[in-house]
């Protein structure tokens, strides 16, 4: 799990500027519907990034059996 | 040469602290007080006379702002850019052999205007330290505040109403932030009225309708020749009646090519398009404006565009030595038309029209690198303040869009240069990417 903190360092047009602290030379854009209601100019955010395991490994399993599906198909 | 000079400033002086003595500088209205002013303008003509520009460069700093201003060996800096350009202000004020800074402003304090600050109060003595006084908890803020702290350097909190002593020849007014702080950073900014005889600059940070609004309201003579446009052209600012009211001749945005922000918006390009000659640091790389408070030039780097008011302009030391290694001789054509953008993977190439007169492009030719490849304009005319796009591929051609009709890509992904040849075959512009 990575977890940092970011400066909402402005708002233009409707894109969140976030500044990655502390040394704030990596900038992030990101549409501001996706930050917690309220978010504004000034606010420092704590971002938390989890892999996904069963998502993921859920996913390809879905995508490989409609795979297989299809190519058995296409035999037929 | 020098004590006269000095004699000439410290008369200007006196009658500056005559003038203020006459009113009551913190409460006078701006008006009156540039009435009161009126007799220290009329010294200043005794310094334009010995030949003293003001030289304000507008930095290309991609998106973001930076703004140097020069007089007889004085500087002042608005705003530095982002954190990865404060390399590039720094490289280009040494570049003009600036080592101390008489004042750096701080507009306010978004990352693409002070992002650079730690660089520049590294680098440069700087005497005195302009600042908005509205904080931000960004690092970059912080940090910026801690190394004006580290090294003493004289900080200032300055309000609409307030003057700043740059030169005794040069009027800077202070016209936002109001007395009273907006919530938002931008319409915070640290707006500049600077004047010097007859040539007046308004520098708009990224003030927006709210400010706009204010400085009107208060009754300040807004009335510019040259506008640095407020927040890179966004629709949160250059509202039609304070574009009306500044009635510009020179338009200038500081703005990144393709910005992820949509700056410059269409609506207010249209706007300044409508009201002057607009130029953008990102079609015209770095812009400067060189006044002797009488007439003045702009010199862009990338075509080395020389335009005038009242048609003096005579070619002048100064500002041949600011045209980089870019700039195509025109010689007197003056022109404003360039190859303003070329990209490789995508096969295209742009070429703009900056002036305010179509030019017809009839017989014109744009050129790769070893001229492998010439594409000539039919019958087209460049409008004014307008872009057109040349793709290498087949298309229907349109008012902003024309193809070259070919079937194999010839811009060199490696690097490429784009040569722009008018219908006499005169080099009018090239561009390497």
């Amino acid at each position: 799990m990575e977890n940092f903190k970011v400066t909402l360092d402005r708002i233009e047009e409707g894109a969140a500027v976030l500044l990655v602290r502390d040394d704030e030379t990596v900038k992030i854009d990101i549409p501001l519907f996706l930050l917690p209601a309220g978010s504004k100019e000034g606010d420092i955010l704590d971002i938390t990034i989890a892999r996904d395991t069963q998502e993921t490994e859920d996913a390809k399993e879905r995508v490989s059996s409609l795979l297989e599906k299809l190519k058995n198909k296409n035999r037929e | 040469m020098r004590p006269p000079q000095l004699i000439a400033i410290i008369f200007c002086l006196a009658l500056v602290l005559i003038a203020a003595g006459c009113t009551g500088p913190e409460e006078t209205p701006l008006e009156t007080t540039s009435e009161q002013m009126a007799p220290t303008i009329n010294t200043q003509n005794t310094v334009t006379l010995s030949g003293q520009n003001l030289t304000v460069h507008f930095l290309d700093v991609d998106q973001g702002d930076s703004i140097l201003l020069e007089i007889d060996g004085k500087s002042m800096l608005v705003d530095s850019g982002e954190s990865d350009q404060g390399k590039v202000v720094t490289a280009y004020l040494q570049d003009q052999g600036i080592s101390t800074l008489d004042y750096v402003v701080a507009t306010h304090p978004h990352s693409d205007h002070i992002g650079g600050m730690n660089d520049i109060l590294n680098n440069f003595q700087v005497e005195r330290f302009v600042d908005s006084g509205y904080s931000h908890t960004s690092k970059i803020y912080e940090n910026m505040l801690t190394t004006i702290d580290t090294k003493n350097i004289p900080f200032e909190v300055v309000r609409a109403g307030q003057t700043i002593d740059f030169d005794p020849a040069v009027d800077i007014e202070v016209l936002n932030p109001a007395s009273a702080y907006s919530d938002e950073l931008n319409e915070n900014s640290v707006v500049l009225k600077v004047t010097y005889g007859n040539t007046s600059f308004l520098l708009m940070g990224d003030a927006g309708l709210e400010s706009e609004e204010n400085i009107m309201e208060a009754g300040y003579d807004v009335d510019s020749d040259i506008l640095k446009v407020g927040h890179h052209a966004s629709t949160s600012g250059s509202g039609e009646a304070f574009i009306s009211a500044v009635s510009p001749e020179v338009s200038i945005i500081e703005v990144g090519a393709g910005n992820d922000y949509g700056h410059p918006h269409d609506e207010i390009l249209d706007r300044l398009q409508k009201a002057s000659t607009v130029y953008r640091t990102d079609l015209d790389g770095t812009i400067i404006v060189t006044t002797d408070g009488s007439t003045y030039t702009v010199t862009t780097e990338k075509t080395g565009t020389i335009s005038s008011r009242n048609g003096a302009y005579t070619s002048t030391d100064s500002t041949t030595e600011e045209q980089s290694e870019e700039y195509v001789d025109s010689s007197s054509t003056e022109s404003t038309v360039y190859v303003g953008d070329l990209n490789l993977q995508d096969e295209w190439v742009q070429i703009s029209n900056t002036g305010s007169p179509p030019v017809s492009l009839n017989g014109w030719k744009i050129e790769d690198e070893g001229n492998k490849h010439t594409y000539t304009f039919q019958s087209y005319t460049l409008k004014a303040g307008t872009t057109v796009t040349v793709f290498t591929g087949k298309g229907t051609n349109s008012a902003t869009e024309l193809y070259w009709q070919l079937d194999n890509p010839i811009w060199n992904n490696d690097g490429d240069t784009a040569y722009l040849y008018d219908d006499s075959g005169k080099l009018i512009s090239k561009l390497e990417s």
